[in-house]
């Protein structure tokens, strides 16, 4: 590896390394990845030119940088075809039961795999305005990933059902902006905030190079084009993360029977859209619903206060925006509810014919999806620090009482569990004494 | 201007390299790998048991609803009775499509898929690399294990063709990704079957650990994949070779069985060395429970779920003394407890008969038709006590009874008011002789213990003479080898017989959870279809191959006339298509078409450089191409 950085007259500023790498996980063919970096940075808020505005422009600084990087995330030995072994038992031909071992490979073996390599361009500005009221900064990025290693999905015909490979090409866009604002800043009152906002977006650009036929509606050949792969529900030109499945459309309700029972459904069944109308709930009805099961957006808003010089109140809060789950246990079909209890969750009856529950015991074809953005406040702190004159007189140097609230609240439409993961929130709340003697 | 040039240079010098590519390949130290494994005759047959461990699962694996039960439960002689899974093996026309064909206790069509290419894949290994341990081999000894992959793969091949129709060939090792498979005839593939049982019948050795294919086994997978193909003499002569060096057990083998049958299908004698009958077993043994278990779990699939409180109850009945009617008390319980003082005493139904689930529930066909006057003394069948268990046979039991209710220690009544759900899955008799298989190893809620098991024998090498005597239109013969396992199991021998029916019924008395029924059934219908000969049991009805799955994809046909599967099991199943509902979860149902199942949607799909069709009758967006037969070149090649 080799580094280079250079600065003149404290404004210019350059960066610059390379590094070669090798892994034996890769070793069979490419062992070695090579992965070169650039940065350039311009204060030019430091500029003659710009002197004029130095009056709100306190710190202005432009990044750009482009580089390469390497992921080795796999097994040591992922390149090898793996067997497994067990005992088998027969009885012998004097009539003794024994044990032999049996041996069976159950992963192919990929002498091809090599480094996932991420060309990273990145554009930033950090500014300091209006006398330092607020700076921070704004990056935009533009990644491409290539050589994805994943676990490629095969036809189970082969005997196995996936196999350790590099993917084509994956996109990452993103923008991110941080501001801290120092508000006020007075005797008696001081607040400091500070936000922060993220968007990220992805796309697959390539998968795996196995072109198909692209046939026309009478099903003559028209062109090819690149294969998508339906097992992982990874399609070209979409978001891996994007949902394709069954459009949801409620639950069948009383008075469509008839309609229900073409797909082998009855009312408080959960109810999803056959696109082409063949009357069959198949392949040819999933659709991009517009979900995505990561954030499209997160933000971050923090705020610390100092009231009196003795006082301090703060509180963290974030929401991630756009995220979607599936939750299947509104479907109520996980079997012998006549034998042991259960969450008391929503169901569709006769009486209650609601369109986000189905009825006990119904029959799901598709996934139920609910949407999961959420609000959360994070942290909420209070804190009061004993007046030094008060604390003289019994010979304590500092006394500080605090109170911490950990996760006072979410906002979410999501009602099983907690939004992030798990089957509970745990809220904390700690009182202290801080005592110095 | 002034030049300020500050330089800082950080500089890490790389170290050149001067390693060899070797000094990174990955050396893994203690595991298998195929190069290291796969070179000598030991590895070799490593594989072949990894074939023959595959198979058990067909009949013990999974716990809940093996994929044995899934073969009864699409036939005649069976339905899917858990009635408390939603979309089971019940409207066949809604819950068995290209995208929900499952593997769990709702179903085991997809396990067939799977295994089956797991099973071919294990076997292709073999064939692969038999060039390798060739040098270290004689060539007996290298024929020999050629054929036992031969045999293997033919297994899965011969199973795949009779539930899936048309199927992609594969005779080669798998080393890298190949996602261009095509749709072969299965027609071509029985031809190439035909061969490579004919070698490995050939070449097999006759003598082989029990858990090991023999040549014997090889002989009657030959004669089946012989008289699909037509070839019904060749069969016969197969069949006679078998059975002259396989004689049928006729006197009890091991002490402490009140009669043959039971004897036969008990742990001890499937051991014994002078048990001639057993061609080819899969084996598992409570002894070897720590380190190769796989239990059978034949109660908790076959016979009723007699626990279920809220189905099983006392009469209601009317107290003397005050003329209240006593309200009705949950009747049985599963598992006395420790302290019970009735534990493992006769009231104890789980001690006796073990606990079922009622996941594979037999059909009143299986039940009540084939057991006639003429079967009065047949030890497979419902008139002998010793055999067979009735729910009248079972006690109430539960110890909340005990001193308040009169019933507690009788035998119990079937409830007035029974709903069908529960009459599907609670209340129906069984073949205990056949089901039932002693666990050591736990004290309540007795499942079925490790067990080896029948998958071919002799028994049942006489009815497929007797089968190919049918075909053959020799009726005189067909009834000379259905009688000699009549006999043997103490029914009195038949004095003629109409065709088709008769072996049919025999192969059900003799052969429950052992024959895969449905693959039979298919296999039989296609054998109409091709050699166009009139089924007596439907009044010299001929069927014809081009209507076998029906006119269109999609119709849910349920007609008579378009193959000998739908015919068979709609007439004499007894549940499907007569309005039989399963609680929430579905009528019974069976089309014209489920005669073979769908490929998975998922098969297709992830076959992006290739074709492989959807079975006809399915609805599918996918192509169809005319399949290929071996020989002759994919497209992609």
């Amino acid at each position: 590896m080799a580094r280079l950085f250079y600065q003149y007259n404290n404004r210019y500023m350059l960066t610059a390394s390379i590094r070669r790498d090798g892994y034996s996980a890769f070793g069979i063919e490419n062992p070695y990845g090579t992965f070169p970096s650039i940065a350039l940075g311009w204060v030019f808020s430091h500029e003659d030119f710009l002197r004029s505005t130095s009056k709100w422009l306190n710190y202005g600084k432009l990044r750009l940088s482009y580089g390469i990087n390497g992921n080795r995330d796999i097994g040591a030995y992922a390149a090898l075809a793996q067997l497994n072994s067990g005992l088998y038992t027969y009885i012998g031909t004097n009539g003794t039961p024994y044990q032999v071992s049996q041996i069976y490979i159950n992963v192919l073996g990929n002498s091809h795999l090599k480094w996932e390599q991420t060309a990273a361009s990145n554009i930033g500005l950090d500014y300091t305005l209006f006398n330092n009221f607020v700076d921070g900064s704004i990056d935009y990025y533009h990644s491409v990933t290539t050589d994805l290693l994943v676990s490629r999905s095969l036809p189970r015909i082969t005997g196995y059902g996936s196999i350790s490979s590099n993917l084509g090409e994956l996109q990452n866009n993103g923008f991110e902006i941080l501001a801290n604002f120092h508000t006020y800043n007075g005797q008696n009152f001081k607040w400091n905030s500070t936000v922060t906002f993220y968007l990220n977006r992805r796309k697959i650009n390539h998968l795996y190079g196995d072109m198909e036929d692209v046939l026309d509606d009478n099903g003559n050949i028209i062109g090819q084009k690149e294969a998508d792969d339906y097992t992982n529900q990874w399609f070209i030109g979409h978001d891996p993360d994007e949902i394709w499945d069954y459009e949801m459309d409620g639950v069948w309700q009383l008075g469509q029977e008839e309609e229900a029972a073409v797909f082998g459904n009855k009312p408080g069944d959960f109810r999803y859209v056959d696109q082409n109308g063949d009357d069959k709930l198949n392949q040819d009805d999933k659709i991009f619903t517009g979900y995505y099961t990561t954030p499209r957006y997160q933000l971050s808003w923090r705020n610390d206060f100092t009231l009196f010089k003795n006082w301090s109140i703060g509180f963290i809060m974030y929401a991630k925006i756009g995220q979607w789950g599936t939750y299947n246990r509104a479907a109520n079909a996980n079997g012998n509810y006549d034998r042991y209890t259960a969450y008391n969750i929503g169901r569709w009856t006769e009486t209650n014919p609601t369109n986000d529950y189905a009825r006990i015991g119904s029959t799901n074809f598709g996934n139920h999806y609910v949407n999961k953005s959420f609000l959360r406040m994070e942290n909420f702190n209070v804190s009061y620090t004993i007046p030094k004159t008060l604390l003289k007189r019994i010979k304590v140097d500092n006394a500080r009482i605090s109170l911490a609230i950990r996760n006072p609240f979410v906002l979410t439409k999501w009602e099983f569990g907690d939004v992030e993961g798990g089957d509970y929130t745990l809220r904390s709340v700690n009182l202290g004494i801080n005592v110095t003697l | 201007m002034k030049f300020r040039n500050i330089i800082g240079i950080v500089a890490v010098i790389l170290v050149l390299t001067s390693c060899s590519k070797d000094w990174l390949k990955p050396m893994p130290l203690s595991f298998f790998s195929p190069e290291n494994t796969y070179i000598d005759e030991d590895g070799i047959y490593s594989a072949i048991t990894a074939c023959e461990r595959n198979m058990r699962h067909l009949f013990f694996g999974s716990s809940d609803n093996a994929p044995i039960c899934t073969q009864l439960e699409l036939s005649d002689v069976a339905v899917f009775g858990k009635s408390d899974e939603s979309m089971g093996l019940t409207d066949i026309d809604a819950y068995l499509t290209p995208s929900h064909i499952v593997d769990n206790s709702k179903g085991r069509c997809l396990w067939f898929w799977n295994e089956g290419w797991n099973g071919i894949k294990y076997a292709n290994i073999v064939l692969n690399r038999l060039s390798v341990a060739a040098e270290t081999m004689s060539e007996e000894d290298l024929n020999a294990v050629r054929g036992q992959g031969y045999f293997h793969r033919a297994y899965r091949y011969f199973n795949l063709i009779n539930e899936f129709g048309d199927v992609p060939w594969l005779d080669f090792e798998i080393q890298e990704p190949k996602l261009d498979f095509y749709t072969y005839d299965r027609w071509s593939i029985l031809e190439q079957l035909e061969k490579d049982m004919e070698y490995a019948y050939a070449w097999v050795r006759e003598v082989e650990p029990r858990g090991r294919a023999n040549k014997w086994s090889c002989g009657i997978l030959y004669m089946k994949i012989l008289m699909s193909n037509g070839k019904f003499d060749e069969a016969i002569k197969v069949g006679q070779e078998i059975i002259a060096a396989n004689p049928m057990v006729t006197k009890p083998i091991s002490n402490g069985y009140s009669n043959l049958m039971l004897d036969l299908n008990s742990i001890d004698t499937k051991k014994n060395l002078l048990n001639t009958e057993g061609l080819l077993y899969i084996v598992s043994l409570p002894e070897f429970n720590a380190t190769d278990s796989e239990k059978s779990y034949t109660m908790r699939n076959g016979t009723p779920y007699w626990a279920k409180g809220s189905a099983i109850k006392t009469p209601a009945y009317v107290d003397e003394k005050t003329g209240a009617t006593v309200a009705a008390a949950n009747g049985t319980q599963n598992s006395l407890g420790n302290n019970d003082p009735d534990k493992d005493s006769y009231l104890d139904n789980d001690y006796w008969v073990g606990r079922g689930i009622g996941c594979c529930r037999p059909s009143n066909y299986y039940q009540y038709d084939l057991w006639t006057d003429a079967e009065r003394e047949d030890m497979r069948g419902r008139y002998n006590s010793e055999s067979w268990r009735k729910m009248e046979d079972l006690y109430y039991n539960n110890t909340g009874l005990r001193g308040k209710n009169k019933y507690y220690g009788q035998h119990l009544v079937r409830p007035d008011n029974m709903s069908v759900v529960d009459s599907i899955r609670c209340w129906f008799s069984w073949p205990h002789y056949k089901l039932w298989v002693p666990d050591p190893s736990v004290t309540s809620d007795r499942r079925g213990g490790e067990s080896p098991w029948y998958v071919y024998r002799t028994a049942e090498v006489y009815l497929m003479i007797a089968e190919c005597y049918y075909w053959k239109g020799d009726l005189a013969n067909e009834l000379a080898y259905i009688n000699p396992v009549r006999v043997r199991a103490g029914a009195n021998p038949l004095t003629s017989v109409t065709g088709i029916t008769e072996v049919l019924n025999e192969r059900a008395r003799e052969l429950y959870y052992e024959e895969l029924r449905h693959d039979e059934l298919v296999r039989i219908a296609f054998t109409y279809a091709k050699t166009g000969k009139a089924c007596e049991a439907f009044g010299g009805r001929i069927y014809d191959m081009a209507k076998f799955s029906g006119n269109s994809d999609g119709e849910n046909l349920k007609q008579e006339g378009y193959n000998f599967y739908w015919d068979w099991v709609n007439k004499v199943n007894g549940i499907f298509n007569r309005g039989v509902v399963l609680g929430s979860y579905g009528e019974y149902k069976i089309s014209v078409h489920h005669a073979l199942w769908p490929v998975p949607e998922s098969a297709i799909t992830s076959n992006t450089g290739g074709v492989i069709n959807q079975t006809p009758g399915y609805v599918t967006s996918s192509k169809r191409i005319t399949p290929l037969r071996i020989g002759e070149n994919s497209p992609s090649e």
